[in-house]
């Protein structure tokens, strides 16, 4: 609360008294509001305020979601415009009284209400008093971002630095209010995120924006300047991005823009890297090194489990069951194995039939030697030991890190299971050290957790893995560890996986058929693991997974059943905001949380600028 | 209402009763082809006029709640009148003028009670007129034409014990005679006024309805005669302009004027008007005459401004006619009257009130009551009278209780 606007009179100074009114309420209910205004030039989405006295010191929040021109006592504008169309030689008159006006319909956002020493935001449930002054956000008052911010507190969402992520500036109509930024808290992050938007909505730059807020707000925590809050704002936050494009790493760079993650963490001062960035910030399956920043990113193929491939490929039931069964009988060389064909006979006979078989191993051929660039073969007897680099990626996210996964080389299918298997295998882990009391018991439960137990009776499960986790666990680079404490879940980073490309792999038909993501999106939160889900459609999202979105980053979407899908699955009541669904430009937002109140309209900036701003200071 | 299956016989004949009336007199009223003749030589074209500049047009036009409220056994009418003045900005239409005229807005109470009733009422349309209504009486020149056309007028004394003043209930009449005065007084005002506009431009007939009656006399009759007065003293022409002309065989008149102007059948005749018989122009227009038009003192046109608005009727000071339009020659007479219609049909061209004058509409706009507004001003009446410690209870909105609103 800023002390100059401590009450309603205050207010209305500020915003330029009674004499700049912009309109007057006039008809009004809980669903929609009208206002008659000046003729200016509104758009769609102008935010208003109404100062009223009923009930207490308020000031609603009003957004027009809708506005028709009228003229003042003449009732019917198509007789004016036939006039004028026909009869050239009419004129309208150059009335002193105001004869062109607007007519404004939309809808409460909230409203303030004045504490006496502070101001607080709530849901829409009361009306301001009849004919109520209309006052308009304009960026062209210097004290509305002053006024917005003091209204709108707790809404805009904490300081950037100060736990804050932020998204972009207060979205007034087409314009962003500067100086008023709406950010997310950390948790934001772990329980999952809807981004939605048509081809071109500006969803790159969301997630540059979104990847430098994260950076920022981790280096805030490791600087010491977000204190201990019972909201835990000083949560890390980790964030593996799946980069389609590769297009995160250098951004604009190359065309002489600004530059992206590599820019961020070449601007960090070396003593900070190892609490920030380090081992790497970029993979790619490119001819890069082993080591270094910037990396060969590799996977075994002994990470892989059935419930891997069934989450991202279509298996039939018996193909899913000769999958499970393989994994049990050989383990970690299951894949090797099935592509070998070298398979034993159970005491009953052949468990499958032929053909179900040769299915399958179609469906793995491409795990073929040199079909991929992503997995390595893995065969310890010919030589061909693990080697992979998930156990590092693992213990990256469960620093703090942003870690960038450029797929350019990758197929889709190689693209969604290394998602699927970073996603599986960190959950994996955390149920585990969730389940587990002692430190000494934890090695035992990580095994457990990756489906391997050394007996009696042994299963074999992912074993390479699990012992590379393990050396980690001793060696510290997995933190799971502090002295003889296991840690809290509640203590590591809070970790977003970005499934790029989401319909392909979170749609019903997919799910229908057990996934690993159906139990993250359902759990995951408990766990500090949240997904990103990241689509240009709504409706072909499963209906499970959109209703464990907590949060949507809702950007403009052409199509009427997607803007009315997104409508229906916000977080915040999105009634009413259908048709601006369609009118949102470049890189404008409805932000609905569970974190909020409200839906908040914001415009992220664009990344070149917001990143000058930040070096220019 | 209900209406049964014998009763719908009964109406049926009626209105086959009615219709055949209406059709015979109809036939009755024809005109004769000498009338027609004599018609068709008097109309005259004005220019349809698309750029003036700097004349000013004054628009007047009124409305009221008439009664906005009952209490006992008294009533509370509300009239209000709104004038505006335009100037004509060339081929830009016509601007307004800063500052307008205020809303005119007056209440009044009237009780049942004769004495108290009459004295009300004579300070309302002292207020309205912004004078003493003797001052009124005395300046206007009513009595003069009354005298002329009634033999006799009376002292002011007289006239004014005379005036006609309905009781409290009579919500009919007082509306006219209240919304009348106020609209008339809205016209002295501007009359009044520093800079009074060149054109005076009132809603309805320069009509008076008691003038050919000795005695009796309305107050808004002497301020309607009080404003040709006052126009005449600083130069305004004040013209009265209805949408009614109240003339049948207007059918025949309008072929007239195609056929004046030279028309294709199909062709309507706009840009014209008519002077009605003054009885000392050589003809006469029986219809006209048998309907007392023109009023005394006035000059009564027939004219049609635009082919999408009717004929209309505007009547003039008489007066101000004879010494402003009247010449020694007809034609130089109707050529004068041709460049006054054409000024006027530059204010008729807004894209609002196309072929009628822009200032009447606006004045209209301004000073016409919505619904919420009475319902609006009935409640402050209400809140004000509680505040002072009436009760709320004996406020009767008269409309409301009968289902009429």
């Amino acid at each position: 609360m800023t002390n100059a606007l401590p009450n309603l009179d205050a207010v209305v100074t500020a915003l330029g008294g009674a004499d700049t009114r912009f309109g007057v309420l006039a008809e009004s209910n809980t669903t929609q509001l009208t206002v008659i205004a000046r003729n200016a030039d509104v758009a769609v989405g102008d935010l208003f305020l109404i100062p009223s006295r009923r009930g207490g010191e308020r000031v609603y929040v009003f957004r027009t979601t809708q506005y028709a021109n009228i003229m003042n006592r003449t009732l019917e504008m198509g007789d004016v415009a036939r006039t004028k169309l026909t009869l050239p030689d009419s004129y309208l008159s150059d009335d002193l009284a105001e004869e062109t006006l607007l007519e404004l319909s939309g809808m409460l956002l909230g409203y303030a209400e004045s504490t006496g020493v502070a101001w607080a935001f709530r849901r829409p449930r009361r009306l301001p008093d009849h004919l109520s002054d209309v006052y308009r956000v304009a960026a062209s008052n210097p004290a509305m971002p002053a006024i917005m911010r003091a209204l709108l507190e707790g809404q805009l969402g904490p300081e950037p630095g100060k736990g804050g992520l932020l998204v972009g500036d207060l979205l007034a109509g087409e314009a962003p209010l500067r100086g008023v930024t709406v950010t997310v808290p950390p948790q934001v992050f772990s329980h999952h995120l809807g981004i939605f938007g048509r081809t071109g909505s500006g969803k790159s730059n969301l997630m540059m924006v979104l990847l430098r807020s994260v950076f920022e707000h981790n280096r805030a925590i490791v600087a010491g300047q977000v204190p201990a809050d019972p909201r835990r704002l000083n949560q890390k936050v980790s964030f593996l991005a799946i980069d389609p494009h590769d297009e995160f790493r250098t951004w604009h760079a190359t065309t002489g823009g600004a530059n992206g993650v590599r820019g961020m963490v070449n601007a960090l001062p070396a003593s900070e890297r190892p609490r920030l960035v380090d081992p790497f910030y970029y993979l790619s399956a490119k001819d890069l090194g082993a080591t270094g920043l910037e990396r060969r990113v590799l996977l075994s193929r002994a990470d892989l489990t059935p419930d891997d491939l069934i989450s991202v490929m279509e298996f039939s039931e018996q193909q899913a069951a000769f999958c499970a069964s393989c994994y049990g009988r050989y383990g970690e060389d299951w894949i090797p194995t099935i592509l070998r064909g070298d398979l034993e006979q159970s005491e009953g006979g052949s468990d499958y039939l032929p053909g179900t078989i040769s299915a399958v191993q179609r469906r793995l051929g491409f795990l073929e030697v040199n079909r991929t660039r992503l997995f390595t073969r893995f065969a310890p007897e010919a030589g061909l030991p693990y080697q992979s680099t998930l156990p590092d990626l693992i213990c990256a996210l469960e620093h703090g890190r942003i870690v960038v996964v450029d797929t350019t080389l990758m197929s889709e299918l190689e693209q969604f299971l290394l998602t699927t298997v970073v996603a599986r295998t960190l959950f994996a882990l955390r149920k585990a050290l969730r389940g587990c009391d002692r430190a000494a018991d934890l090695p035992r439960a990580i095994q457990l957790g990756l489906g391997r137990d050394p007996g009696p009776p042994e299963t074999l499960g992912s074993r390479h893995l699990a012992e590379a986790l393990l050396s980690r666990l001793e060696d510290g680079s997995l933190p799971y560890r502090q002295a003889d404490r296991v840690v809290s879940t509640d203590d590591l980073p809070l970790v977003n996986i970005v499934v790029e490309e989401a319909p392909s792999i979170l749609n019903p038909a997919r799910l229908k058929f057990g996934s690993v993501f159906r139990d993250i999106s359902r759990q995951g939160r408990k766990f500090g693991i949240g997904l990103s889900v990241v689509s240009q459609q709504v409706t072909a999202i499963d209906a499970g997974i959109l209703t464990q979105i907590n949060s949507e980053l809702t950007m403009g979407l052409g199509n009427e059943d997607e803007r009315r899908a997104a409508v229906r699955n916000a977080s915040g009541d999105l009634g009413g905001f259908e048709r601006e669904l369609l009118l949102l430009g470049k890189g404008q937002i409805l932000l609905t949380t569970t974190f909020k109140d409200v839906p908040v309209p914001v415009q992220v900036p664009a990344f070149d600028a917001f990143v000058g701003f930040h070096h220019g200071g | 209402m209900r209406i049964d299956h014998g009763m719908r016989a009964q109406v049926r004949g009626q209105l086959a009763s009615l219709v055949e009336r209406m059709r015979t007199w109809e036939h009755s009223q024809a005109l004769s082809d000498g009338v027609l003749d004599a018609i068709r030589q008097r109309i005259r074209p004005f220019p349809h006029t698309t750029d003036l500049t700097g004349v000013r047009f004054a628009g007047v036009d009124g409305s009221g709640d008439f009664p906005a409220l009952s209490y006992a056994d008294s009533f509370i009418y509300l009239t209000t009148a709104q004038a505006t003045v335009y100037e004509a900005r060339g081929k830009d239409g016509l601007a307004a003028i800063t500052p307008q005229p205020d809303l005119l807005m007056d209440f009044v109470w009237l009780p049942e009670a004769q004495a108290r009733r009459e004295a009300e009422l004579d300070e309302a349309f002292a207020r309205l007129a912004g004078r003493p209504i003797a001052d009124v009486v005395a300046q206007s020149d009513y009595l003069t034409l009354k005298a002329a056309v009634a033999g006799s007028s009376g002292s002011v004394a007289q006239v004014l014990a005379k005036l006609i003043r309905p009781p409290a209930s009579d919500s009919g009449n007082l509306g006219i005679q209240l919304r009348s005065s106020g609209e008339l007084a809205a016209a002295l005002r501007v009359l009044d006024g520093p800079t009074p506009p060149g054109v005076v431009l009132l809603d309805g007939t320069l009509a008076l309805p008691f003038v050919q009656r000795p005695g009796s006399s309305l107050f808004h009759e002497h301020l309607k005669r009080l404003c040709c007065v006052r126009a005449r003293a600083v130069g305004s022409t004040i013209a009265w302009i209805s949408k009614s002309h109240g003339l049948p065989g207007i059918e025949a008149i309008e072929r007239c004027a195609q056929q004046a102007l030279g028309l294709r059948d199909r062709q309507v005749a706009e840009h014209w008007f008519l002077r009605l018989p003054n009885g000392d122009d050589g003809w006469d227009l029986p219809m006209a005459t048998e309907r007392h038009l023109p009023p005394p003192g006035a000059v009564t046109y027939l004219a049609r401004f635009h082919r999408t608005t009717p004929v209309l009727r505007i009547d003039l000071d008489r007066v101000t006619w004879q010494t402003a339009m009247r010449a020694d020659a007809p034609e130089a007479t109707a050529a004068r009257e041709a460049a006054w219609f054409a000024q006027l049909d530059h204010s008729c061209h807004d894209q609002r009130s196309y072929g009628y004058p822009y200032p009447i509409k606006a004045g209209h706009d301004q000073a016409s009551l919505t619904q919420e507004r009475r319902v609006g001003l009935r409640r402050q009446i209400i809140e004000t009278a509680v505040a002072a410690g009436m009760k709320r209870s004996l406020f009767i909105n008269a409309s409301m209780a009968t289902g009429h609103a």
